[in-house]
């Protein structure tokens, strides 16, 4: 085994102790050591300046509070250590926050540990490069909303609302072929086939 | 207890068992690195593995309809419902595309898993029709099946009392309609 005087080292942030004994274990056979655990936001922050860590590996949910603050708060504070933001989330919209905030990585909880360990790897080589499975159909979703006109967006958000397409089109004050036409107009930017697609569509996007 | 703190338990729940079982698997990745074991074995753990990702994804499903029942629509439930209960059947579905009010998700989804239960447990069928459309304003849900028939709201024990129970709340309707040749359940929320 190499000197591990000179191995990165990690802090873990999750509420499950099961998980961070998961992980602990993994970062040793990878050679990295576990600095220091945190089960809890406030936890995390001291530890954090207490260890002063190469990386930190974090869940979204925190019991007193969000994953995304933390990232912020740490990467307003350092701008090389690694950031990997561990979910249980399978939601595009979580993804991007996490790139957004700062994160340098993003793993899913049901992802085997050893893509847990090469994200890692990656974010300690390129801490303000962003990896992460699915990154590119994600932006592709959020850039394809992006392109809806205003008009579009509240069509969009009526089509979400209870009622008949005619129904819908007399509460935004235009006829059903208008609405329709709109309505087409949005599931061809969304690359979709139907309402329902095109509201999960919004949805993991983050726009309604 | 309210409906809101009966959604935070259950949520509360799945999400301990949905950490547990990511735990679990995190323990047989560290199995599977472990250079011991034999080929055969690694196969076998892998297989477990797969088996827990599965469990970690229908946990997790079911956490995003507590969390928010309208991101994951109905129609899209009952897919799933009647796959994951009577997928070893031969089934049509005729499911249709409008849109159904979030107070309804829960009591519908209970509702079908137990109709799709009784046909699979006590029916004896081989073949079985699943047909959800919007009439009116209103969701219309039939299941019919070609099973042994003999379905009484007298004589069933829980189950079709606590659809009535849940048609009722909601001012619906549900109608039996059953023979030898099998039985065709009618609920209009």
């Amino acid at each position: 085994m190499k000197d591990l005087a000179s191995a990165p080292r990690i802090l873990i942030i999750d509420d499950h102790s099961a998980i961070r004994v998961g992980i602990s274990s993994a970062l040793e056979k990878a050679e990295m050591v576990c600095c220091g655990e945190a089960a809890s936001k406030s936890e995390a922050i001291a530890q954090l300046a207490h260890t002063n860590p190469d990386a930190i590996v974090v869940d979204l949910h925190l019991p007193d509070g969000n994953g995304l603050d933390l990232i912020r708060w740490a990467r307003k504070n350092s701008s090389t250590i690694a950031i990997v933001m561990l979910t249980m989330s399978d939601n595009d919209r979580d993804l991007i926050a996490a790139m957004e905030a700062g994160a340098s990585g993003y793993v899913q909880k049901s992802a085997p540990l050893s893509e847990l360990i090469s994200v890692l790897k990656r974010a300690l080589l390129a801490p303000t490069s962003f990896t992460a499975t699915g990154i590119v159909p994600a932006l592709k979703k959020v850039t394809s909303v992006k392109s809806l006109t205003q008009r579009e967006l509240e069509v969009l958000r009526a089509l979400t609302c209870v009622g008949d397409l005619k129904k819908l089109a007399a509460d935004l004050h235009i006829s059903e072929s208008t609405f329709k036409a709109h309505a087409s107009s949005i599931y061809r930017k969304l690359g979709v086939v139907n309402r329902i697609s095109a509201i999960k569509v919004a949805n993991e996007a983050g726009i309604i | 207890m309210s409906d809101a703190a009966r959604v935070e338990l259950a949520r509360d729940i799945h999400d301990g068992i949905a950490q547990d079982l990511v735990a679990l698997g995190y323990e047989l990745d560290l199995l599977l690195g472990a250079s011991a074991s034999t080929v055969e074995t690694r196969r076998e753990i892998r297989a477990v593995r797969f088996q827990i990702d599965d469990l970690i994804s229908k946990v997790r499903r079911e956490m995003y309809l507590l969390r928010d029942p309208a991101i994951t629509t109905f129609q899209e439930t009952l897919t799933q419902l009647v796959d994951e209960i009577c997928g070893d059947l031969q089934v049509n579905k005729f499911i249709s595309d409008f849109s159904i009010p979030n107070l309804y998700h829960a009591d519908l989804k209970a509702i079908a898993t137990e109709l799709l239960r009784n046909v699979k447990a006590h029916a004896r069928a081989s073949h079985i029709e699943v047909l959800l459309k919007g009439v009116e304003n209103r969701t219309y849900l039939e299941v019919s099946d070609n099973g042994s028939g003999g379905v009484r709201m007298e004589t069933s024990r829980f189950g079709l009392k606590g659809i009535k129970e849940r048609v009722d709340s909601h001012n619906g309707q549900l109608e039996i309609i059953t023979s030898e040749s099998g039985t065709r359940i009618k609920v209009v929320l």
